[in-house]
């Protein structure tokens, strides 16, 4: 390192003078509100997993309507779609701040869905999220991945001081189907298109949980119950 | 809001960006509240420190902790004067100053070069903090214009002026000489 010069220490010292009365990191005793947290465990997150979250996440913020599909196995309940933004999944702020705020506890699927495989070279781990890729026969993909409820608290109401963990955009539809003691959140590509992408999140209050599908068909619905009701802490 | 560390590409800045925010983010905290007395808006403060400093980690020092805490501090502090600003819809008292020193002979070099640390420390203590603070991002921290302009959220025009302001003060301080 470099050593200052004369005027340059004298700088130095008096603007570290200036904060004198500032005391040590460890003896401060505040506690940051939830919205902070999850915006600063953002602004240090070190996992390139993330990047194919973002993206993911960014899209499903853009999805179209979509018809509802019958799932006779499964209760459903349509959400009300509306010109307005929706949030989905709302927790309320107490629960967010009292949840991990890393992942303490690495919960995944004991189940693959049949014809599946762990793609391994997918796999992320860390300490704000795991990410597990599965490979199918013909080579379609979906992905588990577990985060801490921080990174999605989107939206404050500051009525009944809720926080949604999921955004909707305008005019979009989505399902919220329960399975097992879940209530799942289904969110559809843009067109009206079984084919395409679909997103599944839930919560367990303590995590938020994503199944990523390239493909609305690559697995039915019992397939995905099987998934969702066998995640485990590992 | 962005992931800012997405922002950093070079995993080892990154780390060291986390390490800061670990580090740090408290007393930043503390800074900025001392001055707006709110929560919510220190909490914002932080935020954009921490926005600027990810988008020039190349600026933050490394090795010396005491140059890393009055990097940060500075950060957060006039963060936190813009905020208080744009709450209060009030200029900044330092961009109101009148350049009573307009006059003063650009002979900065001879504080620069001097070495009479207790001289030096004397003057500087007298200069309006807002001038500190630009001459320590300038001469300690090698920041350009751009840079000190992102840190201190001031235009560079208004940067660049506060500079010559800062160094003619601090000579005529200097050069009084019942400074010490």
């Amino acid at each position: 390192m470099k050593a200052l010069s004369v005027f340059q220490q004298a700088l130095l010292d008096v603007t570290l003078e200036s904060y004198s009365d500032i005391p040590a990191e460890e003896d401060i005793d505040v506690s940051f509100s939830p919205t902070y947290l999850a915006t600063m465990r953002k602004l240090s997150r070190r996992n390139s997993y993330r990047t194919w979250a973002v993206r993911i996440l960014a899209a499903a913020a853009c999805i179209a309507l979509i018809a509802a599909f019958s799932i006779p196995a499964l209760r459903e309940r349509i959400s009300r779609p509306g010109s307005e933004v929706t949030y989905a999944l709302t927790l309320s702020a107490e629960e967010i701040a009292a949840a991990p705020q890393e992942i303490e506890t690495p919960i995944t699927p004991s189940y693959t869905a049949e014809g599946y495989q762990r793609a391994n070279a997918g796999d992320e781990t860390g300490r704000y999220g795991i990410s597990l890729s599965f490979v199918g026969p013909a080579g379609e993909k979906y992905m588990f991945s577990q985060s801490v409820l921080g990174d999605y608290a989107v939206e404050a109401d500051d009525s009944d001081g809720t926080i949604s963990l999921i955004r909707m955009v305008e005019d979009r539809k989505h399902q919220v189907l329960e399975i097992g003691a879940y209530e799942v959140l289904a969110v559809y590509p843009e067109e009206e298109d079984a084919t395409g992408p679909v997103w599944y999140y839930w919560t367990d209050h303590a995590y938020i949980y994503r199944i990523y599908a390239e493909n609305g068909e690559q697995f039915s619905q019992v397939e995905l119950a099987k998934i969702i009701t066998s995640i485990t802490p590992e | 809001m962005l992931a800012y560390a997405a922002m950093i590409d070079d995993p080892k800045e990154k780390s060291r960006f986390v390490r800061l925010y670990e580090g740090y983010q408290k007393q930043m905290y503390a800074v900025a509240y001392r001055i707006l007395k709110d929560q919510m808006l220190a909490e914002d403060a932080v935020q954009t420190a921490f926005y600027g400093i990810a988008k020039n980690m190349r600026s933050v020092p490394s090795d010396d902790e005491a140059q890393i805490k009055a990097y940060l501090f500075t950060c957060a502090k006039h963060a936190a004067f813009r905020i208080m600003e744009q709450e209060n819809r009030q200029k900044s008292a330092a961009d109101q100053l009148i350049e009573i020193y307009a006059d003063a002979p650009s002979a900065f070099s001879q504080v620069e070069e001097a070495d009479d640390y207790h001289r030096l420390v004397a003057a500087i203590r007298q200069l309006e903090p807002i001038y500190r603070d630009v001459l320590l991002m300038h001469y300690v921290y090698a920041c350009d214009l751009d840079e000190i302009a992102e840190k201190l959220q001031r235009k560079k025009k208004t940067v660049k002026q506060q500079i010559t302001r800062a160094k003619k003060q601090l000579l005529v301080l200097y050069e009084r000489r019942d400074c010490v």
